[in-house]
């Protein structure tokens, strides 16, 4: 179910406009401070709305897990409400009708069905009044699926009384649950057991009075209002834990484990629990780090706290100092791949294999990831549901902002010589989708899972990355910083992103960012025509001093003179450096400030022109087709290619040698 | 007829065996090199389609083909997915030549073997006119093992994953997966160990094929019992041989990586990866003669070659 709407979409750009037309100056070289450019106005706490006191006895063996508690929720909009609706996503895994199970969606994860069956069956469902004596039922009325919507996993539940703005209610709960085995982040494999996704879960009401509520899809992740969770775990003695939030009791009893994990400002709560996990701690930045993680992968577990150890540091100083004590660090065994690369508050799960080469950074690239959601879906709190690339797609330009910083251009593979950089996959991968759909658009939308892929994560990266490029590095990430601090613990949307790149950038930089979110925007620039001749005096019939003169060939001075022409193909525009080579090895360099479809650029030298190349040092990430970015002079000849075509020569000599009888 | 398996009387052969000792790789120079250019050449029909493509997306550009190799990946990455419609077209014109490359490729090593394994009467290097139609004449038989071999490669190969995966698959619950993904891991060591000593069966069969002039289940029978005879001697040849061969290969790539795109570093990195190939050949050839040692050395009458020497008139 959509909440934004069409209207909506409409406002937002006219606030954007507004904003815009408040702010002249283009990308500026120094932004006009804000508060929210350090910590100090950042908010300490989050409004407590929806709060979740619940125990959870686990059988490890049945996979199967029963639940009570109690949910306090407030109503935080402005109107009476007489319905709550519950996320029961469980269910997602009941049944082959489940709109999970039956979108048709091709590959990536979740791609495949459980092999045992997953549901949650609520037992009970009661308002209980502030006298705590009157307690009302409240299940038995309740809708779990809608007409002609087989669909079990969003529940809208009827109340017997209205509760107006202001005003808090509690429920009693209880339910059980079944397991599936490991699919789209949650479930068992053996006795390994990742629970997430497990509880009824109020959804969010906006404060229009409209409720953000949806079934649980393929594509889309979550979104829900801060409480606090103070959840007690019961699971077998010989069973490890790993859970949201910190630890405040722990005991044993009859041969059984209890953990009472207590947290505050979150969203959401996630554990663990297996009977193989091994575990190391650190402390890095006053956080208390826990991995746990299989049996022979203590390489791995080193891997992600040295990631950790630049990340954490680098997230505190760019978008705010990271508010819980603890962080959880789960890397699931292979088999249980399905649970990896996902993120809960103070809890993540990473993933890989064992015996992953130390120059391919997969546990590295998933680990920095699934933390910097801590901030871009955790702390600021968008829905994932109906803008996928705030939290997708901005978390994906932090972390490969965080891994180029940490290991340079090898930020995804350093291996061998050959350098990998995350920046530049994201652009050139963006590239593919771009005409197909448009980024800002909710994860059910999407028609493929490629789409959603490449465009929330790659192209939101790679546009932002190219505009840090452009623009400079400070510039953008103070941009998204004071995005961060200023809406840590509310729920922003597009708006609010473009509103501080409007403040940050000016309204130029801020119009193409939302041209190529919303618009489907793209560029492509394009070297055309590359002319020079000798300059010399004119040629022609000249009438000089009451004569007729036939100049047939001008002298000429030695220098040359030309042109060359550039194009800009596309909705989005960028500043670029035009380089001019010449025949006697040298170079010129012309700024183009992008506008406009094209543009000549006159030429004066000491030697004919050889070849031109628009934007020489690859800012523009997104540029639709680089091989267009250069062309030579139609008299010149064309550069050689000798070094790629040996490298070709002996890398087929080389598999020849291997496999040659 | 004496001292040969196959009993063909001598006067039919224009080129004579040398004795066990004398059949050295380092005495065919000119064989090595002709074993080098033709991979040189079949390598570079191969990827020629590959590298006229990236000189027409990037010989307009002035740096030429620098930008590909710049840090970072950028152009090669786009470069790479961009190619993606014409991949078909270089698949179809790689896939056949490399086949066909791959099974022409047994005329020059029966060549090479030939060269390492034969003297002129005169005691000189065996000429291309007796040696190439000698060779020539080995391709069915050499074709005939490389199919034989390469299908029960295949099959011990399959098998090996297949039982490595249920291996680890069984041992998980116990040893957990890592753990267990490392046994099975070593399960299929074993069998990836077989499918090499079939590989290095299948040379000795070749050079038996050869050096006694016999067909191909004769030369693979000859090879077996010579395999048997001294296993970890041969194994240990060829196995210190291919070792050794990658040493070259990790220092180009490490001489590459800080030479390459210098001014003036391209000739050096022609010639360096061009000595790697070349030292991966002579090595090669020098387990050819290795291997003529040994199935020689399993089957010959010792005190016929003895008493000829290099020359052995009997054969």
């Amino acid at each position: 179910m959509r909440t934004r709407t069409v209207p909506a979409r409409i406002a937002l750009g006219g606030l954007f406009v507004a904003v815009a037309a408040a702010i002249s100056d283009d990308a500026r070289g120094e932004a006009p401070p804000s508060p929210y450019d350090s910590d100090a106005q950042m908010a300490l706490h989050a409004d407590p709305v929806a709060s979740y006191t619940l125990r959870a006895t686990l059988d490890p063996a049945a996979h199967t897990l029963h639940g009570e508690g109690t949910i306090t929720w407030r109503n935080t909009s402005r109107v009476a409400v007489r319905e709550l609706w519950l996320h029961l996503y469980m269910n997602a895994f009941k049944n082959e009708r489940s709109v999970f199970l039956r979108t048709p969606l091709g590959g990536g994860r979740g791609a495949g069905r459980p092999t045992d069956w997953g549901y949650i069956d609520v037992r009970k469902l009661a308002l209980r009044e502030p006298d705590a004596t009157t307690v009302t039922d409240v299940w038995s009325g309740a809708e779990v699926s809608r007409p002609g919507d087989p669909d079990e996993t969003d529940a809208r539940v009827p109340l017997p009384r209205e509760v107006l703005p202001g005003d808090t209610i509690a429920l009693d709960v209880a339910w059980d649950e079944k397991l599936p085995t490991v699919l789209e982040r949650t479930g068992y494999d053996g006795s390994f057991h990742m629970i997430a996704q497990w509880f009824p879960k109020v959804a969010r009401l906006e404060p229009d009075g409209r409720w953000a509520h949806f079934p649980f899809h393929r594509l889309s992740e979550f979104y829900a209002d801060f409480g606090t969770y103070d959840v007690t775990l019961d699971v077998p003695q010989s069973f490890t834990l790993g859970a949201t939030g910190p630890m405040v009791e722990s005991r044993l009893e009859k041969g059984r484990r209890v953990e009472r994990h207590v947290q505050t400002d979150i969203h959401d709560f996630a554990w663990t629990a297996w009977d193989e996990w091994q575990t190391a701690t650190e402390t890095i930045g006053g956080v208390q780090v826990t991995l746990l993680y299989p049996p022979g992968y203590r390489v791995d577990a080193k891997r992600e706290l040295e990631s950790l150890r630049f990340t954490m540091p680098y997230f505190d100083k760019r978008y705010g100092r990271y508010p819980y004590p603890v962080l959880t660090v789960v890397h699931p065994p292979v088999a249980a791949g399905e649970a990896g690369g996902m993120e809960y508050p103070t809890f993540i799960t990473s993933g890989g294999p064992w015996y992953g080469p130390p120059g391919i950074l997969a546990p590295e690239l998933v680990t920095v990831h699934e933390y910097g959601h801590q901030y871009f879906y955790g702390l600021v709190a968008t829905s994932e549901h109906d803008w996928p690339f705030l939290d997708e797609g901005l978390n994906s330009f932090a972390e490969q902002d965080v891994m180029s910083k940490w290991r340079g251009a090898g930020s995804w593979v350093d291996l061998f010589g050959l350098t990998v950089d995350g920046g530049a996959m994201h652009g050139v991968l963006s590239n593919l989708s771009v005409h197909d759909e448009k980024v800002a658009q909710g994860a059910a939308d999407f028609m493929t899972g490629g789409s959603y892929g490449t465009l929330v994560y790659f192209r939101t990266s790679a546009v932002l990355e190219t505009m840090r490029r452009v623009y400079g590095d400070d510039l953008v990430l103070q941009a998204l910083g004071r995005y961060a601090r200023k809406n840590r613990f509310f729920h922003p949307g597009p708006d609010e992103l473009l509103t501080n790149f409007a403040e940050v950038l000016g309204p130029q930089a801020a119009a193409t960012l939302r041209t190529a979110y919303f618009e489907k925007g793209w560029v492509d620039y394009v070297v055309t025509e590359v002319r020079s001749h000798p300059l010399h005096d004119p040629a022609g019939v000249f009438d000089r001093d009451g004569k007729r003169e036939t100049v047939r060939e001008g002298k000429t001075a030695g220098a040359h003179e030309g042109w060359v022409v550039v194009h800009r193909r596309g909705t989005l525009s960028f500043p670029v450096d035009i380089e001019l080579a010449l025949e006697d090895g040298t170079t010129q360099r012309v700024r183009w400030n992008g506008e406009g479809d094209s543009t000549r650029v006159p030429f004066t030298g000491g030697s004919p022109l050889r070849a031109a190349v628009v934007d020489p040092d690859d800012r523009v990430l997104i540029d639709q087709v680089r091989t267009n970015n250069f062309a030579t002079a139609p008299a010149s000849a064309r550069a050689s290619t000798a070094r790629s075509t040996e490298k070709l020569v002996y890398w087929t000599e080389l598999v020849l040698q291997a496999v040659l009888p | 007829m004496e001292g040969t398996p196959d009993g063909k009387p001598p006067e039919q052969r224009r080129l004579v065996l040398l004795a066990n000792d004398a059949m050295r790789a380092r005495r065919r120079p000119v064989a090595i090199v002709v074993s080098w250019a033709y991979e040189l050449l079949l390598a570079a029909a191969i990827a020629w389609p590959a590298a006229a493509y990236v000189g027409g997306a990037y010989g307009g550009h002035p740096s030429g083909d620098a930008p590909l190799f710049r840090p970072g990946g950028l152009a090669l990455a786009d470069l790479l997915l961009r190619a993606r419609p014409v991949t078909a077209v270089l698949g179809a014109h790689t896939a056949p030549l490399f086949a066909l490359g791959l099974v022409l490729g047994l005329v020059p090593l029966a060549f090479l073997i030939v060269q390492i394994a034969h003297v002129t009467p005169a005691r000189r290097t065996p000429p291309l006119a007796l040696a190439l139609p000698r060779a020539w004449a080995a391709f069915p038989r050499f074709l005939a093992l490389l199919l034989a071999v390469t299908l029960l490669q295949a099959f011990v190969v399959v098998v090996g994953l297949v039982l490595a995966g249920a291996t680890a698959n069984l041992a998980t619950n116990g040893l957990g997966e890592a753990r267990a993904q490392q046994l099975g891991a070593v399960v299929f060591f074993v069998f990836g160990a077989l499918a090499a000593t079939l590989g290095v069966l299948h040379d000795l069969a070749r050079v038996a094929a050869i050096r006694f002039d016999v067909g191909a289940v004769r030369a693979a029978r000859l090879a077996a019992s010579a395999l048997r005879r001294g296993f970890a001697a041969t194994t240990w040849s060829w196995a210190w041989r291919a070792a050794i061969g990658l040493v070259p290969v990790a220092l180009a790539a490490l001489l590459s990586s800080r030479l390459g795109g210098r001014a003036g570093a391209f000739w050096a990195m022609v010639i360096l990866h061009q000595l790697v190939v070349l030292a991966r050949v002579a090595l090669r050839a020098s387990w050819l003669a290795k291997a003529l040692r040994v199935v020689d050395g399993a089957h010959r009458v010792r005190k016929a070659a003895d008493a000829a020497d290099a020359l052995d008139p009997a054969t």
